[in-house]
């Protein structure tokens, strides 16, 4: 799969990462709140819904609809999981990236020095 | 309603949103406003609700408008047809989009600059949450009839109000250093503005400390705050609590207690670094005299400070009154019926940047005035812009008209078309604001360059201005676009249709006026910048009474000890050096104030004291009227005084040379009149000149070192030089120095800052005025191309058809100035009446600005009507 449909940005990955944190609840709000506090980036709600909607139509992601609670105004929430073509290539994404990064010289980077 | 976000966002977010999304994208925007309300409350959690809303508005989540209307829906097939008509339009007429959108652009531009820096100084203090109950006591005091308003006051006030009235709930006190030497280890530094407060400062000013105590910060003898950035400057990234400074001598430490977030742009109070007030004895007694400290108070909320104020009159008897006794020998009552009182004022803290009428203040304050004055020109030129528009627009309307004409026919109503009309007005003025936003951020820096100041608030910082300038660019657009839009929809198709252009000459008068407006305006900035720069040029180069050129003042001579004398002669020896002196403090610094009485009588007299030495009159080049200046050769000139003629004729004797004068601050010795000087200014030309006193004090060691420099040497060799004998004799404390004519410019800060910044307004008001002028002149010219074909055909000369092209416009002009003339002479003159020295009335600045705008008129407008002149009728005429 090379072609560019199937390429993963920089954000994307964050929410695939997020996404596959965050197991059976990965819904708009909390991919955005996981992130934040990981990261400490403060992505604006539409942002994350985008990218979500991106990563589902990339078949990385699948969803279904539920959870409906007073504190949403009785709004049902979007869930995300993983669809086995996004556990795979979140699995490539992360091992190209261990790989080149192993390669960089002395290994153990004294960046300080 | 009080939990609920904004419905129209809601409602908003329904309408846009495609319904399969709709529930999760309501979901999660619910569930993140309820819990910003839990957390921020209610306005945030609004604001950022609508944000969101906002933020969602994209393509992938907005219906397919084939959805929601079937293809062929009227509304949407016309939305559509206006959208591309305004595009074609506009892309079609391009100088007469670039010149709509550009003056826009640049109106809108300046009005927000303008808008930034009005917010930013009427914004200044409010930012502690409980201002309003803030007050600084100020001293009001009335000495031989003379006005004495000072902000700073005694230093046991503090306490003392706070014990003695219950509704001052918190009081403090800080008072300014002048430069002290600060160091870490080998690094030293001299810092400016340092301050020492007392331990109630952080709690009466809401300055957040991002580590340590505010209560106790300041509570224990040399301890010291430092500002985040001034911790990162002494001790890098290590954490600096606990550590270390070593304040003008190795001998005297503090130690940091707490850091303060850095103090915003718009608080009176500037400070980097604070040390307690405790750590020095002499700040801390109970003098009441001469006060120096600036105190601040904290009411309950329900006190009036007016009715406070005259209460604390009992702090006067009580407290400062018995020391004035003591000092003038004199009953308090005695001492009244001389015409002297003393009092205090509270001022609201957010007031003092603006308003305050005392002087000793931290920072030069703004004035509200020059806020008016800005306010005024930042509209001005907005309004300038939008008439640009609104005339460009009509003038227009005959290329639009047959567009209109068909519309009608074919059914469009009246309201459609101004609808369709004012729309394409808001595109513009989108473009345009967008275009200014740009502007703003980046030419940022050199707007704060020409104000002189920073400013606390951008663009960039909150999504609220965000909002602030859509709105504003609606606004704008619906302002600039109705009247064009009214004037555009009310064509007949008829008329249009058999070629009737009436509607032409209907909105030629709105034009006419519109013009003579924008120049009427444009003129009085003109001439009010020149009037300006005159007045400043006369106060900077009109002789003062002494010289200021070529000479080099040294700060902080207390740091030569014992080796001032030395020192001087030393320098003395350089042919560099053509005189050397010190003094207590030089014109345009403050002045101390002494008092003085005839040996006769029990009349009391206030003159500004100088302490000087032998030098101080050639340094100066000050003029003797009478009598002599100290000299060496008389033992007792320590005994003497020297007073300029303002002084003299206070005093009223008849010939002043040898009269006695007793002074509270000579312990009543006899001191002798020795010589009078020619007046001279030691305050800006606001001031009328005040009464001096010059007494000798040769081995004072505070104040300045006042170097003059040799006319033909080289300055910067000649600093070096002197900064090498100053390392030698301070153990290497660095100098400093300034020049005394730049130094002493800077007591028109103010001035010089607002006439620049007028300069350039004047400047974008003239062309924004231009602007629109050739627009208009493009078209009429096009629109007369047939008439002028045939006039040239018929034999008219070039001249006459330039001449008859221009006429029109150069009415308005001669309109405008006659007009402006008369308001910019009653503005300036009003400007003009809060100096005491000024300039006259001169005609020759109104001839100048009038010919200078007439000539700039000329080329905005020789271009196109030459152009049209020399074209070859045949072009013109052939199409029929």
């Amino acid at each position: 799969m090379k072609s560019k449909g199937s390429h993963l940005g920089e954000f994307e990955e964050l929410i695939l990462l997020a996404v596959a944190s965050l197991l059976d609840d990965a819904y708009g709000v909390s991919v955005m709140k996981y992130i934040a506090s990981e990261t400490k980036r403060n992505a604006n709600i539409s942002a994350i819904h985008e990218g979500l909607k991106r990563l589902e139509r990339k078949g990385l992601l699948k969803s279904r609809v539920g959870g409906a609670t007073q504190m949403r105004g009785g709004r049902s929430k979007r869930f995300f999981e993983l669809t086995e073509t996004g556990k795979s290539t979140l699995e490539e994404v992360m091992n190209l990236k261990l790989q080149l990064y192993r390669k960089v010289p002395n290994f153990n980077l004294n960046w300080s020095k | 309603m009080s939990n609920q976000p904004p419905r129209w966002a809601s409602r908003f977010l329904q309408w846009y949103c495609k319904p399969e999304l709709l529930n999760e994208i309501e979901g999660d925007a619910l569930e993140l406003f309820y819990e910003r309300l839990e957390e921020h409350g209610r306005i945030r959690a609004s604001l950022q609700y609508i944000w969101d809303i906002l933020r969602f508005f994209r393509r992938s989540n907005i219906k397919n408008s084939n959805s929601k209307f079937p293809k062929n829906s009227i509304p949407v097939a016309m939305l559509k047809n206006y959208y591309f008509t305004a595009l074609r339009n506009l892309l079609k007429h391009k100088a007469y989009f670039a010149i709509n959108t550009g003056g826009l652009a640049i109106g809108i531009a300046s009005f927000t600059f303008i808008a930034l820096y009005v917010a930013n100084e009427l914004s200044y203090d409010r930012f502690h949450a409980n201002h309003e109950n803030i007050y600084r006591a100020n001293t009001k005091a009335i000495i031989r009839g003379e006005a004495n308003n000072d902000a700073t006051t005694s230093a046991p006030l503090a306490k003392t109000l706070l014990a003695n009235y219950p509704e001052v709930l918190q009081a403090t006190r800080f008072l300014k250093a002048n430069s002290l030497l600060i160091g870490r280890g080998n690094m030293k530094i001299s810092e400016n503005d340092v301050l020492f407060a007392d331990s109630a400062f952080f709690e009466v000013f809401k300055f957040e400390l991002m580590q340590g105590n505010p209560k106790t910060a300041l509570a224990a003898p040399n301890a010291m705050v430092l500002s985040q950035s001034y911790a990162r400057k002494y001790f890098g990234d290590d954490d600096p609590m606990g550590k270390q400074l070593t304040v003008d001598d190795d001998s005297i430490v503090y130690e940091i207690t707490g850091i303060v977030k850095d103090i915003p742009a718009n608080s009176h109070i500037k400070f980097d670094m604070m040390g307690s007030i405790i750590s020095n004895a002499a700040w801390n007694r109970d003098h009441w005299i001469g006060g120096d400290q600036h105190v601040y108070v904290e009411l309950d909320p329900k006190t009036d400070p007016e009715n406070l104020a005259k209460k604390m009159q009992k702090v006067f008897y009580d407290y400062m009154a018995p020391q004035i006794e003591y000092y003038t020998g004199l009953r308090i009552k005695e001492w009244e019926a001389a015409g002297n009182s003393v009092g205090y004022a509270l001022m609201p803290i957010a007031d003092i940047h603006l308003r305050s009428v005392f002087s000793g203040e931290l920072e030069p304050g703004g004035n509200i005035t020059y806020i008016y004055i800005y306010s005024v020109i930042g509209l001005i030129l907005l309004f300038i812009a939008i008439f640009n528009f609104v005339n460009l627009a009509t003038a227009h309307s005959s290329t639009r008209a047959k567009e209109v004409a068909i519309r009608k026919t074919i059914g469009s109503s009246r309201r459609g078309l101004i609808y369709q009309f004012i729309a394409e007005s808001v595109l513009v003025s989108f473009i345009a604001t967008f275009i200014a936003a740009f502007m703003v951020v980046l030419l940022k820096p050199f707007f704060v360059e020409l104000i002189g100041r920073q400013i606390a608030y951008d663009l960039t910082s909150s999504h609220l201005v965000w909002l602030l300038m859509l709105a504003f660019a609606v606004f704008v657009g619906f302002l600039a676009g109705s009247y064009p839009a009214f004037a555009l929809s009310s064509y007949k198709p008829t008329e249009v249709m058999k070629g009737h252009r009436g509607s032409q000459s209907k909105s030629g008068w709105l034009r006419s006026l519109l013009v003579t407006l924008q120049f009427t305006a444009s003129l009085v900035i003109i001439i009010g910048t020149v009037v300006i720069y005159r007045q400043i040029d006369f106060m900077l180069t009109r002789n003062l009474g002494f010289d200021r050129d070529q000479m080099v003042v040294l700060e902080r001579p207390d740091w030569l000890q014992d080796n001032l004398d030395a020192f001087k002669e030393e320098l003395r020896q350089s042919s560099n050096i053509v005189e050397i002196g010190n003094s207590e403090t030089i014109p345009g610094k403050p002045y101390a104030i002494r008092s003085y009485r005839r040996q006769t009588d029990a009349e009391t007299f206030l003159f500004f004291n100088n302490q000087v030495t032998y030098e101080h009159l050639d340094l100066l080049g000050l003029e003797l009227v009478s009598g002599r200046f100290f000299s060496k050769e008389h033992r007792l000139d320590s005994n003497a005084v020297v007073l300029n003629e303002t002084a003299a004729n206070a005093l009223g004797f008849d010939d002043p040379i040898g009269k006695p004068l007793t002074s509270a601050f000579k312990k009543g010795r006899v001191i002798t009149i020795i010589g009078v000087v020619k007046d001279y200014n030691i305050q800006s030309l606001h001031n009328v000149i005040a009464p001096v006193s010059i007494e000798l004090a040769p081995a004072n060691n505070d104040g300045f070192i006042s170097v003059k420099v040799a006319g033909n040497s080289d300055i910067r060799s000649t600093i070096s030089f002197v900064e090498d004998i100053w390392g030698r004799h301070t153990n290497h404390k660095p100098i400093q120095y300034f020049f005394f004519d730049e130094e002493y410019q800077r007591i028109y800060n103010s001035e010089t800052s607002t006439a620049r910044i007028l300069v350039v307004f004047a400047g974008l008001s003239i062309f924004v005025a231009c602007l629109g002028l050739l627009g208009l002149i493009t078209h009429t010219t096009s629109a007369r191309k047939k008439e002028i074909g045939i006039r040239k055909t018929l034999g008219a000369s070039i001249a006459t058809l330039v001449r008859i092209m221009s006429s029109d416009t150069l009415r308005l002009i001669l309109a405008a100035v006659l007009i402006s003339v008369p308001l910019a002479y009653l503005a300036t003159d009003y400007w003009l009446q809060s100096f005491a020295d000024r300039i006259g009335f001169s005609p020759w600045v109104y001839v100048i600005c009038v010919l200078a705008v007439g000539l700039t008129v000329c080329i905005a407008i020789s271009y196109q009507t030459i152009k049209a002149a020399l074209g070859n009728p045949i072009d013109s005429l052939r199409q029929e």
